[in-house]
């Protein structure tokens, strides 16, 4: 007859379980301090067990840990989430690097309690002043205003005023960034 | 003695063999190559606009430099954008991380002074005053003064740290004092071989070698033993100090593919929850 | 027009010609001055312009002159009641889970549960703040196009609708706070040497859920699931794929034991990271404790 206790969660962790003369089995406590703690039992008391080495079990295992490196994308011939991928384009004087997760570094920053709101290109390489103005003529055409743009040159970042992300992805996109 | 493994030609998943797509490079690869056993890696999925990054495989069995191969560096990491301010941070957490400062004034309770009323409050004629462990009096506490050994230690970011040893590492490359070899292995243990190498090679003063592991042929641990500013160390033990604090940083062939495994793992390894305290980063 | 100079190639010409860059002349770039947040007396000093006596300027919190305040006036609403015991699941919509598939972060050649959706590092959820899983969403159903066989926690109608017209199965599952804590990150669970726990069934506000075929739930009558999975087809308007005609139709038929945390990993087993091993145990008490 089994009696457990309803903190046998704890206990079952492991594994130890010693059986009474009478059939019932006995859940050992996890004790708060070293000094009241009962000894561990011996190993003929402790339950058996078998170790198995069964590689279509290991799969199982190792589909659950995680990559080291971000797998790269194989070609598809279609992406149903928009998703496009890369080309780089040696006739561009600029490009634009993807994440680690293959997306698009174009974030918006909002500070100020809401009232701020920049839109930060990052990872540019090649020119970045031609990149500024192109974006700037982008976006100034669209809006009909002007647009102030800030470069950071050694950093490979640009910081648009005002929330532009959906417009310059869509542009970056045009371009195979 | 050490025994070393073979130098790997081209087994990694990222590194291509030699033979094939040598097109594109100033030097004529294929001469070198047919000569050497030392392969260029040519690197995959590297997007085009990541400049190129070279070295010379140089040897250690002779005093004089033989150039045994040309390998191309990871852009990534050998041509990193140079982040000055960003080692500066670096180098500051590592002076401070370690440090401890152990100034300490008492406290009021702790002053040995009486504790009573120094005179009565009305009628001397002088100034209120219920104790002379006041700060007010000479001999008394020191208000805010420095409390018992205080650590400065603070974690830098992993990104920090990553883009800190990309940056340092680039910039010994970008002035030349940086120097790949094919391994440490001298014919002698005598120091005088090794000062009159760093002599002839004009590597400076003081040189830095790095291997993968921290048991080091028996040669050059003794020759670099007796002399303190030519030193060795493991690629887990390479830090943004000790890079610029030499004058010369020179890498077995070994060790550049191991930085490179291990910074690339941060830069594309996927998102770790609270990473910022774990041993077995970088 | 060519690719223009790098800015990397333009500080490493630059470098060349400087001096060694060393511990002696290295600093920090710019220093900002750190603005000062208030001089002395500013803070609490002054009335910051409000008189002479700003408490007295404002009523005090939601009193108003001679009236019953609003927060006695009106019926309480119980709308939030017992919030902090609610159980809450983190949104993952269709679009976030093609993305992922498009970008293979996720096997679909494989189930798809909850470890597999954190393994990505791209879904946080945190089981100490009440968070029990995934909540699918039908952001995007239009556009999904996967034939998956996926675990969620919590599911719309209309997500249900658009996996199964791919050919897809969904089902929901309910996982208690230790086993959310084991499948956020089985490789912290696996180091520590601990055997696998099992499994523990939903709570009672929960039971509905997750015993209806409406809601896919894992407890539910398999028939009656294939039924309402005909229902859903017709209420929507889209062929039901028929199953057993599938190539991968045991890929699809896998579904985990009501007391099982991981697919082919049985409660009770240890793993053992290090020599590649699974420990299992032979005693009579502990399977019968272990068996569902």
């Amino acid at each position: 007859m089994l009696k457990i206790l309803p903190s046998y969660l704890s206990i079952l962790r492991s594994c130890r379980l010693i059986t009474k003369p009478n059939n019932s089995v006995d859940i050992i406590k996890r004790y708060s301090s070293y000094l009241s703690s009962k000894p561990i039992p011996k190993d003929e008391d402790l339950p058996k067990y078998e170790v198995t080495n069964d590689p279509k079990e290991w799969e199982f295992v190792m589909r659950l840990l995680p990559d080291k490196k971000i797998p790269e994308v194989k070609e598809k011939k279609e992406y149903p989430s928009g998703w496009k991928p890369q080309k780089f384009n040696p006739n561009m004087p600029y490009a634009i690097q993807r994440t680690k997760n293959h997306m698009i570094p174009i974030y918006l920053c909002i500070s100020h309690n809401n009232m701020r709101r920049i839109t930060v290109i990052k990872k540019i390489h090649g020119d970045i002043w031609t990149l500024a103005s192109d974006v700037r003529n982008y976006l100034e055409k669209l809006n009909k205003k002007k647009i102030c743009v800030k470069i950071h040159e050694i950093l490979g970042r640009i910081e648009v005023h005002g929330d532009h992300v959906s417009n310059l992805i869509v542009w970056a996109e045009k371009r195979n960034f | 003695m050490v025994s070393r493994e073979p130098l790997k030609t081209g087994t990694k998943a990222d590194i291509e063999t030699v033979t094939e797509n040598v097109t594109n490079t100033d030097v004529d690869i294929s001469k070198t190559t047919s000569q050497s056993t030392i392969s260029v890696r040519n690197f995959k999925n590297l997007p085009a606009y990541f400049p190129t990054r070279k070295i010379w495989v140089e040897n250690l069995d002779t005093e004089e430099t033989n150039r045994l191969g040309i390998i191309n560096l990871h852009p990534e990491i050998f041509g990193a954008r140079p982040r000055i301010d960003i080692i500066w941070q670096n180098i500051v957490w590592q002076r401070n991380y370690k440090y401890i400062n152990y100034k300490c004034l008492p406290a009021k309770h702790e002053i040995q002074r009486s504790t009573r009323k120094p005179w009565p409050q009305k009628g001397t004629g002088r100034a209120r005053h219920g104790t002379k462990r006041s700060p007010l009096f000479i001999g008394g506490v020191k208000t805010h003064g420095p409390r018992g050994p205080r650590t400065h230690f603070y974690m830098l970011q992993v990104l920090q740290r990553v883009h800190g040893l990309c940056s340092s590492l680039s910039i010994k490359l970008a002035q030349d004092d940086l120097h790949v070899v094919n391994n440490l292995e001298i014919p002698v243990n005598d120091p005088s071989y090794l000062l009159n190498l760093v002599e002839t090679r004009k590597w400076g003063p003081s040189v830095l070698f790095v291997d993968v592991d921290d048991i080091m042929p028996e040669n050059i641990s003794i020759a670099a033993d007796s002399i303190k500013h030519i030193n060795l160390m493991p690629v887990y033990g390479l830090n943004c100090y000790s890079i610029l604090k030499y004058t010369t940083l020179v890498l077995t062939l070994n060790a550049v593919e191991r930085i490179e495994e291990k910074l690339l793992e941060q830069f594309y390894g996927p998102y770790v929850r609270n990473r910022k305290f774990r041993t077995s980063q970088v | 027009m060519s690719f223009g100079k790098n800015v990397i190639e333009h500080a490493t010409d630059l470098l060349r010609v400087l001096p060694r860059l060393t511990i002696a002349n290295i600093g920090p770039i710019a220093k900002t001055k750190k603005k000062k947040l208030s001089r002395r007396g500013d803070a609490r000093g002054s009335t910051r312009g409000l008189g002479k006596k700003p408490r007295t300027a404002y009523f005090a919190v939601g009193s108003e002159t001679k009236k019953m305040p609003f927060f006695i006036k009106f019926p309480k609403e119980n709308y939030y009641k017992d919030y902090m015991f609610k159980r809450e699941y983190p949104p993952v919509s269709l679009v976030m889970l093609q993305t992922l598939i498009d970008l293979d972060r996720v096997d679909i050649s494989k189930p798809i549960d909850l470890a597999a959706i954190c393994k990505t590092g791209l879904y946080s959820f945190e089981p100490s703040e009440r968070h029990f899983g995934v909540n699918l969403t039908d952001e995007g159903a239009d556009i999904f196009k996967a034939k998956i066989n996926l675990e969620v926690q919590w599911a719309s109608e209309s997500a249900i609708a658009a996996i199964e017209r791919n050919g897809g199965v969904i089902t929901t599952a309910y996982y208690d706070v230790r086993s959310l804590h084991i499948l956020r990150n089985p490789q912290k669970f696996f180091e520590k040497g601990e055997s696998i726990p099992r499994r523990l069934n939903p709570p009672d506000d929960a039971v509905l859920f997750y015993t209806s075929a409406n809601t896919r739930g894992y407890l539910a009558d398999p028939e009656q699931i294939s039924w309402e999975r005909l229902v859903l087809a017709q209420k929507y308007g889209y062929k039901l794929p028929k199953l057993e005609d599938d190539p991968d139709y045991e890929m699809l038929m896998q579904r985990k034991d009501p007391r099982q945390i991981f697919y082919g990993l049985e409660p009770g087993w240890v793993v053992n990271l290090k020599d590649k091993i699974i420990l299992k145990s032979i005693d009579p008490t502990v399977n019968e404790y272990f068996k569902s």
